[in-house]
């Protein structure tokens, strides 16, 4: 049969991927894509992640199988390729931490026995670039966020998912159909907080103007030079926020969270401090061992 | 289907028949599925069987009741309705089966009607009304008829009734090729064949791509249409060619109903420019160091090509990649030429490197390292759903003013 049409890469911060656990197939065939709802209505069966990848683990016994974490200014995600990702697996085994990639993958989610749903990325290819695309991406994943809280709130002032049920509304102000649809679903499942996000896309623009205000000079340096950006603190603070904030906990350790509480700032220097950050999100994310994560809630 | 089969039980129910639905159901199945007769067409024989079955002669058409609906209404074919129109143009049939065509309309549209020869049904004259009973509807790509046959009958009314604009997509209509913006429409075309491609089925007689001065189009020509060949670098009137859609792309048709004729004039032809900014996000297989067939020029796979069998093969170094702005994906064609500056490698440097690591695949993994992730800005004609990339240019890095003007969006978003 002729072609299918390619899946768009949708850019979501890790922020607002790691609080998406909504995922649906269009029609019960096994080879219906799979998509993933997102709390602000993106329906992504692909997304395209730029950050930077703070640490990486072969989790596998014979069979390699790489974990790495990627981070960008309002978070920090898994990222996950194995012997049928060979191409991701052996970049992923290739980069050392810290260092700018660019991630293509599908998001998956993963149900833990106690109902626990964690999103990672299975990587279809994985590659170290520069500071600049790394910018390119905030940028531009910002604006699409905006994109998508502007749409969610145009659908609830038209009424919220009553006028999505009653389809009137709809007819009179026709945005796509099945972006309403997607927003219907995420406002049903999450029913968000769009201040949150909004506030994510602006922590992330403010990293990204402390980014691009330095003095090009040292960006030009190396790429060492440049590791600190989107790393360590600034994604956990959002972290922090995120699961602190959060009704429901989704980790035992909530005494780590405090551990992470530090002042906010993205323009702080390479240093222990931020590795600090880094390793002490570790523990708050540690043990949680292979791919299939199974931990019980063992309060 | 199941509106189908509950037609036929109701239609037996009035001559007394009871069937079993399933057996309906099975037999109209039989029908369309494996022997494909039309919808309408396998209801009216499944009824017959049925009543054979039981004795009974086919009831005669008439006196079957059939509904009285507005031309805007007809959403399904095989249905067996009353219209009160208005005939609004009447063509010249194209066959001797057809004694009259054309179009009628009332208040909710306008609709192609059929009179069969065989209908032995007086002639209908322009402007005037009627009352067309037990006309049965019909669908072919996507657009509605109705049919008069034997059983149909023909009064005029004595009040006009008020007919429709003719919609433009009604009748065919001369086009530009960037004017196309709907399937299944039947138009006129002045374009010149621009490309002739390698059909992939033999069902298709020719194709390949036509242009006009607004833009190219990819067209089919089926081979059941017995049209002869279309010769590259011509131009044509095309007449009565339907446009067809996929994933977002058009082409044209080219049927048993279509026809073209040599024009003296050359048409110019304008390749429609595109440009696209994006991350690239896949280089496809099929990119980097290559062989193509020295008879036609596609690429070997494992040294065998499609059509010319086993070659020796030509080398050449090419990208495909897709880009992507997290709104939709642009594939796109690199030639040698800008592959080279680009990913700064002369094709003979990747040759030794292929030879060196005794796999084609490393100059693709290298062009991946290269440009995967990072963000393009390319233009060129688009063919098909290619943009061949003329122009590629790395994206400038962020600046300050950009980050401000997203950071004022973010603080009216809500």
């Amino acid at each position: 049969m002729a072609g299918f049409a390619r899946e768009v890469a949708r850019r979501i911060f890790a922020s607002e991927l790691r609080d998406s656990d909504l995922s649906f197939r269009e029609n019960e065939d096994q080879y219906a894509p799979l998509y993933l709802i997102t709390p602000t209505g993106a329906r992504c069966n692909r997304v395209l992640l730029v950050g930077t990848l703070t640490e990486k683990d072969n989790l596998g016994d014979d069979v390699e199988y790489w974990r790495g974490r990627v981070a960008d200014p309002t978070g920090s995600i898994f990222v996950y390729a194995g012997q049928y990702q060979p191409d991701a697996a052996q970049a992923l085994s290739g980069t050392e931490p810290p260092a700018f990639v660019a991630v293509v993958g599908k998001p998956s989610v993963y149900e833990t026995e106690d109902g626990t749903r964690l999103i990672s990325v299975r990587a279809e290819s994985i590659q170290r670039v520069d500071a600049d695309t790394r910018d390119r991406w905030v940028l531009e994943s910002a604006a699409r966020t905006l994109d998508r809280l502007e749409a969610f709130k145009a659908f609830l002032e038209m009424g919220g998912s009553d006028a999505f049920s009653s389809g009137d509304e709809l007819l009179k102000k026709p945005p796509a159909p099945e972006d309403v649809a997607d927003i219907g679903k995420a406002h049903l499942h999450y029913s968000p907080d769009l201040e949150r996000y909004r506030q994510m896309v602006v922590k992330a623009l403010f990293a990204l103007k402390g980014e691009i205000s330095e003095p090009r000079s040292e960006a030009a340096d190396s790429k060492a030079e440049r590791r600190k950006a989107g790393s360590g603190r600034s994604g956990t603070a959002w972290d922090e926020e995120a699961f602190g904030g959060g009704p429901e906990e989704r980790e035992e350790d909530t005494g780590d969270i405090e551990d992470l509480e530090g002042p906010f700032n993205f323009d702080e220097d390479e240093g222990s401090g931020e590795v600090g950050g880094i390793e002490e999100e570790e523990v708050f994310f540690g043990g949680r061992g292979k791919a299939a994560p199974k931990k019980s809630r063992g309060r | 289907m199941k509106a189908a089969v509950e037609q036929i039980l109701a239609r037996l129910r009035d001559q007394k028949v009871d069937v079993p639905a399933d057996e309906v159901e099975s037999r109209m199945r039989l029908l369309v599925e494996k022997f494909g007769v039309p919808e309408g067409e396998a209801t009216r024989s499944v009824v017959n069987y049925f009543l054979k079955e039981h004795g009974i002669a086919p009831a005669p058409f008439a006196a079957r009741k059939s509904e009285c609906l507005k031309v805007g209404e007809i959403n399904n074919p095989g249905r067996w309705i009353d219209l009160e129109a208005k005939v609004v143009e009447l063509w010249e049939p194209t066959s001797s089966a057809i004694s009259q065509t054309g179009l009628i309309g009332d208040e909710t549209g306008t609709i192609k009607f059929v009179k069969w020869t065989k209908s032995e049904l007086p002639d209908m004259e322009l402007g005037k009304s009627y009352l067309l009973k037990n006309v049965v509807t019909d669908e072919f790509q996507g657009r509605f008829s109705v049919k008069l046959n034997r059983t149909s009958g023909i009064e005029e009314l004595a009040s006009e009734v008020e007919a429709a604009e003719v919609q433009a997509g009604g009748q065919v209509q001369e086009m530009k090729i960037s004017e196309i913006s709907e399937p299944a429409r039947w138009i006129d075309l002045r374009a010149k064949v621009v490309q002739l491609w390698d059909p992939t089925s033999e069902a298709i007689s020719q194709t390949g791509l036509i242009g006009d001065d607004s833009g190219v189009i990819k067209f089919v020509k089926w081979a059941k249409s017995e049209l002869p060949d279309l010769v590259e670098g011509e131009s044509y009137l095309f007449k009565n060619v339907v446009t067809d859609e996929f994933e977002g792309r058009f082409s044209v048709k080219l049927n048993r109903t279509s026809g073209f004729e040599p024009l003296e004039e050359a048409i110019e032809v304008s390749p429609q420019e595109a440009k696209f900014t994006g991350a690239i996000v896949d280089v496809q297989k099929g990119s980097g160091l290559i062989k193509r067939c020295p008879v036609c020029r596609r690429m070997l796979t494992k040294g065998i090509c499609g059509e010319h069998g086993k070659q020796e093969g030509t080398y050449d170094l090419r990208i495909k990649a897709v880009l992507d702005d997290g709104l939709k994906v642009q594939e796109v064609l690199i030639n040698r030429e800008r592959t080279e500056s680009l990913v700064g490698i002369s094709m003979e440097e990747a040759k030794t490197m292929a030879m060196e690591a005794l796999d084609h695949e490393v100059v693709r993994g290298m062009i991946g390292e290269i440009l995967l992730g990072r963000y393009y800005t390319v233009s060129g004609p688009t063919v098909d759903r290619y943009i061949l990339v003329e122009t590629i240019s790395p994206v400038p890095p962020v600046n300050a003013q950009e980050a401000d003007l997203l950071a004022e969006r973010a603080e009216e978003v809500i």
